[in-house]
């Protein structure tokens, strides 16, 4: 038994050492401080430097591929801050990051894609690489810790992978592709990648609404004013998924503890207009939707 | 509770430290009381079900014993209703109830006998087949009955075992819960490294392929020929590797306390024809078919045609074992039809090998595992579709246009799982391959220590660098 102890001790430090080296070695080689993650260091920048009343976006890439925050910002003179980013974040995250700079009189617009649902580890072990000011956001559950040092230590062999297969790729999820207000604009000039419609899977929304109800109280306990509105969405995908997006709709109109300002169908526009997802506009979706997002707007919270 | 969790790795280490520490007349009893343990952490309430299958069971296999002639049989006919009844109530009542609904509607009757809304107890056909087989070995008089109640119902649920097999052999298991299992250095490492390489096949390339399958088999009317093709050979290494982890970590876990569960897989993508193909997958379940089904239907000592009817029953049976669904049932028969071509073309193809110069022999040796395991493959497809109409689409558009979809298939988040997967399945074919006939821990305890740790601590280190931890993998298997 003895004998045993001293291997499966020896073992199990040998393999603790050396995945301990592989962090420390590899880590500071493929840092993710130009990653698209990276991008939320200069939105929390912006989030907490601008005067309020400010227009804040809070939701997924939807938002961060979608929307043109310039021109909206220069039809209300209201400074703007897009702070969406991408799904996989997971909703806590991105409501835990907006509320900390949520002030008195801001305008909060949320917008989140259909699919809410748990964060990718991964991308939260690359986001707290990238900007350590995120932990305060991050909560994890004790049975995810484990999961989730794995999924960091992983990190450092996927972007290792990634970093050599960037030299050959033309890569949009960058710090810079972002515009000051926090819109990405470096897929503008590209091509659209060919989509398959996804279909959307059976999701239970209930601590979704509840983390939103939450967000919403406390923004308007600080004297903000929350609103939601449907995402942008592929027509091939919306058609594909109508009831599962209308059963999401009935169930936001019936739970959701602010107003809806918009219907599922506001903002589905032809596949054409889309990117590479079925939630990412192109250079011509995005300007469309923002005209629809001022007309929107302009009715129902702003004058022009 | 999965192997692939923590909740497993904390009971393991509990349960293995406490069945060296406590005496050895009580560690039949904490076997016992772990393996309830095990199986209710699936849902409590389906204990009660294994609990009436081993109670039937228990007396079934001590009556057999003590009586002869008729009733003798009788009591075994009660043992197989009541183990059979189960699973018709739990995993064929609503299968069968829904294909009544459709053949009345044709006739232009309705249905009006409700469905039952009820979860498939897991593992449900690996138990009551391991139940079958010991009132059976009692009647046929190749194991005494066991009168002990707490170990007859450890044979039963044996937690290694319990919910995807192997499907022991009273014969081989019964006695060993009465042996005096010594802390064995040999067997607690041995144990352990098996459970290693089955970690690194689920983990790292099951659970990595897993998606990559998802993706086209859950709506596969989108996708036409390569992905279909490429998702077909993933999900046939997906499930070997899911399986053949799963028994792997099940025999390691047993071997760890002393105890040898049987060899359940031996290289079965190596096969050069879908006989031998069958005599190296799932073996606990093909012996089990052969020795309860396929033999006493007169097996192939009948006549030829009667033979193939033997063979093509034994294969209808076990798909439907497989699941109630129309699409086990199709790949249960399309092997049954896959076997009886293989045994009639026997002869043809022994001319042709004896034809082939020696040269050529390796050459030929491997078109035969390849056109084996294409076949397989095409029968997979029906496993794994949803429906026969999806299975159906996916066969006959194989070879079509590629124009399309594969670029959507082989996305840029699809790469880094399918170089991983790729990487592993590279290392799992070289050892294979070098093991030979050795199984793999023999194999590798007869290299040299700096070999011998070397290949661990690799292995260890790219189940962490590569494995996939996020998300609830199941076993594939876990539902049968």
């Amino acid at each position: 038994m003895k004998k045993f102890f001293i291997k499966a001790i020896l073992f199990s430090l040998l393999i603790i050492v050396s995945l301990v080296a592989i962090v420390m070695l590899v880590s500071p080689l493929v840092r993710a401080h130009n990653d698209y993650v990276a991008a939320t260091i200069d939105k929390e920048n912006r989030l907490h430097s601008l005067p309020s009343p400010k227009i804040i976006f809070v939701g997924g890439s939807n938002l961060a591929f979608g929307i043109n925050s310039n021109t909206i910002s220069k039809k209300f003179n209201y400074p703007v801050v897009n702070m969406s980013l991408h799904g996989g974040l997971g909703l806590s995250y991105m409501l835990n990051e907006a509320l900390d700079g949520v002030k008195k009189s801001d305008i909060v617009l949320l917008s989140t894609e259909y699919y809410l649902d748990k964060p990718e580890l991964k991308l939260l072990t690359q986001l707290m690489d990238a900007n350590p000011n995120a932990k305060k956001y991050i909560t994890l559950k004790p049975e995810e810790l484990i999961p989730f040092y794995i999924s960091d230590l992983q990190r450092c062999i996927t972007s290792s992978v990634k970093v050599i297969g960037k030299q050959f790729s033309d890569n949009i999820y960058i710090r810079n592709g972002f515009t000051v207000e926090g819109d990405l604009v470096s897929h503008l000039n590209k091509k659209n990648v060919p989509l398959v419609p996804p279909r959307l899977r059976e999701i239970d929304y209930t601590d979704d609404l509840q983390l939103m109800n939450t967000f919403i109280e406390t923004a308007e306990s600080k004297g903000a004013t929350v609103y939601y509105l449907f995402p942008t969405y592929q027509q091939s995908t919306f058609t594909l998924n109508k009831k599962a997006v209308n059963d999401f709709a009935t169930l936001f109109h019936k739970k959701l503890k602010c107003p809806i300002l918009n219907t599922p169908d506001t903002f589905v526009y032809n596949d054409s207009l889309y990117f590479n997802s079925e939630y990412h506009l192109n250079k011509q979706g995005r300007e469309i939707r923002t005209q629809k997002l001022i007309e929107i707007l302009g009715k129902n919270i702003l004058t022009k | 509770m999965l192997f692939n969790s923590l909740h497993f790795v904390y009971f393991f280490i509990v349960v293995t430290t406490l069945y060296f520490i406590i005496p050895h007349k009580l560690r039949w009893f904490l076997l016992l009381i772990a393996s309830c343990y095990f199986y209710m952490a699936f849902l409590p309430i389906y204990i009660l079900i294994l609990g009436f299958t081993i109670v039937i069971d228990y007396f079934a296999g001590i009556y057999i014993e003590l009586s002869s002639g008729k009733k003798r049989k009788l009591f075994l006919i009660c043992s197989l209703v009541a183990n059979i009844g189960v699973l018709c109530i739990f995993k064929y009542y609503n299968f069968l109830n829904d294909n009544l609904s459709l053949l009345l509607n044709d006739l232009g009757y309705v249905n009006h006998i409700p469905n039952l809304s009820i979860l498939l107890p897991i593992g449900l056909s690996f138990h009551t087949f391991q139940a079958m087989s010991y009132t059976i070995e009692v009647y046929r008089g190749n194991q005494k009955a066991e009168r002990n109640f707490g170990i007859y119902s450890l044979y039963v649920m044996f937690y290694p075992q319990l919910v995807a097999g192997p499907i022991e052999r009273p014969q081989n298991i019964l006695h060993q819960f009465y042996e005096k299992h010594k802390f064995s250095y040999d067997n607690v490492t041995n144990g352990l490294k098996l459970m290693t390489w089955g970690f690194f096949k689920k983990i790292v390339i099951s659970d990595r392929l897993a998606d990559l399958v998802n993706q086209a088999y859950s709506d596969p009317h989108r996708y036409q020929g390569f992905p279909l093709i490429l998702s077909t050979i993933f999900f046939a290494f997906q499930i070997y590797c899911d399986f053949s982890g799963y028994s792997d970590i099940a025999i390691g876990a047993a071997r760890v306390m002393g105890f040898d569960l049987m060899r359940n897989f031996n290289k079965p993508y190596s096969a050069k024809s879908i006989v031998e193909f069958w005599q190296r997958w799932h073996i606990s379940l093909s012996t089990w078919f052969r020795d309860y089904l396929y033999i006493p239907l007169g097996g192939s000592r009948v006549k030829m045609s009667r033979r193939y009817l033997n063979l093509l029953i034994t294969f209808l049976i076990s798909g439907l074992w497989h699941g109630a669904n129309w699409t086990y049932i199709v790949w249960g028969g399309l092997n049954g039809v896959y076997q009886i071509i293989d045994i009639s073309t026997k002869k043809f193809r022994g001319k042709i090998e004896s034809i082939v110069s020696s040269g050529l022999k390796p050459a030929y040796s491997i078109l035969c595992q390849l056109v084996t395991f294409l076949l397989i493959c095409t029968t997979w497809v029906f496993f794994r579709a949803r429906s026969v109409q999806d299975g159906w689409y996916i066969v006959s558009h194989f070879i079509t246009s590629v124009h399309g979809t594969t670029a959507l298939y082989l996305s840029a988040k699809n790469m880094m799982d399918i170089l991983f997967a790729l990487i592993a399945l590279f290392i799992l074919f070289g050892v294979e391959y070098l093991q030979k006939n050795l199984s793999l821990v023999d194999f590798i305890n007869r290299k040299s220590p700096v070999i011998r740790w070397g290949f661990y601590y690799g292995l260890v280190l790219i189940i962490f660098l590569l494995g996939k931890f996020e998300g609830n993998q199941q076993f594939i298997y876990f539902q049968f």
